[in-house]
């Protein structure tokens, strides 16, 4: 079990999947680059754990059609993990990165994905997002909590919430837009998480120094470390080149950041994770919230009250637009 | 449609109840002190709306006092003392809320640490009673709801005795104290329940972890597309001899003198009005009496609140994680339902208890080299 280890988030340069038939020329370019700078951190500091953005293999592009959205989807596991497998084999460590997802047994539904290879050269962790963007229109994918049923049918009632438990901590991933949701992490938390990966895809605009500060709070909030890769550049036909703030940042279990890119562009930032400092932090009694949050109180009044509902089918900005309806005819969101 | 206005945020000095004999006289300098810096506001800047005081701001908080000292310190809401407040706010047609220590003859050998807000008509629209603090932290022994959830529950009606949030003509209304803002459920849960501005009074001391406070208000304010009020004290005075103040240090320190005498400057003030983007409206930036004034639009807010694109509250996925909540077991309701607590050391008991609970069941893991009790595999396993 190590006692400090460092972590590296790779700030890649994404190349976007324009023409589907591209697909498996672009993934390729992205993957082998990634993984080459990775190596550096990998052995030159010793990264035992690499992190890379979300959607870093295919790009996110607004002018992606649906077909051409299920068509650059790839497996997990697939050739793209068995890949990542070799390098994580070799070198020993475990590499964590989110992807647009198609499950071949469920053809109907794809999810944006995080996933977790071990050295192993298996994908060990695979989580699907919860807090997904479908519902602000602007991707037309399913959140699990858009299927429910039937994903505890498939998948069991352990899928939701993985955890893995490695030498290098408890690993948890959630991806992007879950980090403004407290009780992800909080949950998660519950489910003995110690460090967070959260691959994000965050562009520029004024509500990102609040995702900063939320960040801040999930860390302070769970005695936790959360590491967050953001792409640095986007390579595209169409979208501007820094349409993302990059910012890849490592905040400690006291809510302090200790290491950030200040700004996009390709980069790496390698950050050390003292476990041990972490554990000691968790024996402490005082404001040690995962323990003293009323847990059954809080789950009693959550479900007092439907915000977004579940097993609606895959959800769409019409989703989003019916629930703040209701939410304003029931007096929860006042009306304007 | 509801106009901008202005909020303050109150931050006082606050006189300590030391000795039982110096009680009303102490209350009723706290109580005109405070209406004397709602009227700096009136004069100075015209009419606010709303106006926030701090944590415990008319008794001081003692932490070595016995529960039966505090039943006699402690206030009833409403009662004798809050009556000028009431008034201000009926002379005003204004809001004002605040915190104080409160005794309620429901509840023998308990004390509450409350907040109560008065409304234009002088009339009392909640009284809320802090939900987090003295049961989990071990610094004092005031009971909190949770901890005597049934009888409480039966007692005031319901469960919505433990939220309560007020419907009023400046949009609604929503209290909590303190500790209470380091727990992202319970400002949720007042979220659902419609609030759209919250006021928090507040006692925040210089001490571990202080600038995580600052990041949670913002948090939460954000998270829940919200206005957060917090009203911090600003320093601390308590009288130690007839007419000698623990801040006329140059008097009284001719000896050491036993019990709890806490830094004049124990506060970094820092009041605040927080928007519903998490962003600053309003602040103090020293200890001291200051006032923090921010303007609330609640129409604005409304708006926001009705835009698909980033409405964090009304996507949060609340079914899933409920259950899941309601599946763990952290800090339990009821642990002191037959008998009040007596010691604050049984609230960093009942926090041990927990985290020694966590090492066994694995939702923690010991460091390398302690020897604590053998953790468990964690209970979820990654699946693929």
């Amino acid at each position: 079990m190590a006692r400090k280890y460092n972590l590296v988030c790779v700030q890649s340069a994404i190349e976007i999947i324009e023409d589907p038939s591209q697909k498996q020329a672009t993934i390729s370019r992205n993957l082998e680059r990634s993984l080459r700078v990775a190596e550096g951190a990998v052995v030159r500091d010793e990264a035992r754990v690499v992190l890379f953005p979300e959607g870093w293999l295919q790009g996110h592009s607004f002018a992606r059609t649906k077909a051409d959205w299920k068509a650059i989807c790839i497996e997990i596991p697939g050739p793209e993990t068995a890949r990542m497998g070799e390098f994580a084999r070799q070198h020993e460590v475990y590499l964590a990165g989110a992807a647009f997802e198609q499950d071949p047994s469920w053809p109907e539904v794809w999810f944006t994905t995080g996933f977790i290879v071990g050295p192993s050269g298996k994908v060990e962790l695979r989580y699907r997002k919860l807090q997904e963007h479908n519902v602000e229109g602007l991707i037309p994918n399913v959140s699990p909590a858009d299927v429910y049923s039937e994903y505890l049918r498939r998948y069991g009632e352990d899928s939701i919430f993985p955890v893995l438990d490695t030498p290098y901590g408890r690993l948890a991933i959630i991806v992007e837009n879950d980090v403004n949701y407290f009780e992800l992490t909080r949950i998660f938390t519950f489910h003995g998480a110690e460090i967070f990966l959260h691959p994000t895809s965050e562009e520029n605009g004024p509500q990102f120094p609040s995702w900063d500060q939320a960040r801040r709070s999930r860390c302070y909030e769970n005695i936790c470390y959360l590491a967050s890769a953001n792409s640095g550049q986007i390579i595209s036909t169409y979208h501007a080149a820094y349409a993302t703030r990059g910012s890849s940042t490592v905040i400690n279990y006291l809510g302090n950041p200790v290491a950030r890119i200040e700004g996009p562009g390709e980069s790496l930032l390698v950050s050390p994770i003292d476990l041990q400092r972490l554990r000691y932090r968790r024996l402490e009694g005082r404001m040690n919230f995962p323990a003293q949050v009323k847990s059954e109180l809080f789950g009693k009044e959550f479900g007092k009250q439907v915000l977004l509902p579940k097993d609606t089918g895959p959800a769409t900005r019409e989703t989003g637009e019916a629930t703040i309806r209701r939410l304003q005819d029931k007096g929860i969101l006042g009306t304007p | 449609m509801i106009a901008p206005y202005t909020a303050v945020a109150v931050q006082t000095i606050i006189r300590h109840v030391k000795d039982l004999k110096w009680r009303e006289a102490i209350i009723k300098e706290n109580v005109n002190r405070s209406i004397s810096m709602m009227d700096y506001v009136k004069h100075r800047f015209g009419a606010a709306k709303l106006f926030v005081l701090p944590e415990f701001s008319l008794t001081g908080a003692e932490h070595v006092r016995s529960v039966e000292e505090w039943t006699k310190v402690a206030l009833r809401i409403p009662g004798p003392e809050l009556e000028p407040l009431a008034n201000f706010a009926r002379e005003n047609q204004a809001y004002v809320g605040g915190g104080t220590m409160e005794f309620d003859s429901n509840y023998p050998g308990r004390w509450f640490n409350s907040a109560y807000l008065f409304g234009p008509k002088g009339e009392l629209l909640i009284r809320y009673r802090k939900l987090n603090g003295a049961d989990v932290q071990g610094h004092t022994t005031y009971s909190t709801p949770p901890a005597l959830y049934d009888l409480y529950v039966k007692t005031e009606g319901g469960e919505d005795a433990l939220f309560p949030v007020v419907d009023t003509p400046i949009g609604r209304l929503g209290m909590i104290n303190c500790y209470d803002i380091n727990f992202p459920e319970v400002i949720r849960t007042f979220a659902m329940r419609g609030a759209e501005v919250l006021l928090h009074c507040t006692g925040e001391p210089y001490a571990p972890h202080r600038e995580s406070w600052e990041m949670s208000r913002r948090t939460r304010a954000y998270e829940n597309l919200m206005y957060v009020i917090s009203a911090n004290h600003g320093g601390y005075a308590a009288q130690m001899h007839d007419d000698v103040f623990a801040d006329s240090a140059g008097l009284i320190f001719q000896e050491r003198l036993e019990g709890e005498i806490s830094p004049v400057d124990r506060s970094h003030g820092g009041s605040e009005v927080v928007d519903f983007n998490g962003h600053i409206a309003g602040q103090t930036e020293s200890p001291g009496e200051a006032l923090a004034m921010g303007s609330i639009d609640i129409q604005a807010l409304r708006e926001r609140r009705g835009e698909v694109r980033g409405n964090i509250l009304a996507q949060v996925r609340s079914e899933i994680y409920a259950k899941e909540y309601a599946k763990h077991r952290a800090s339990p309701l009821n642990r002191w339902l037959d008998r009040p607590i007596q010691d604050k050391s049984e609230g960093s008991q009942n926090t041990r208890e927990v985290i020694e609970r966590y090492l066994k069941e694995g939702v923690y893991v010991p460091p390398e080299g302690v020897e604590v009790l053998t953790s468990q595999p964690s209970r979820r396993r990654a699946s693929v």
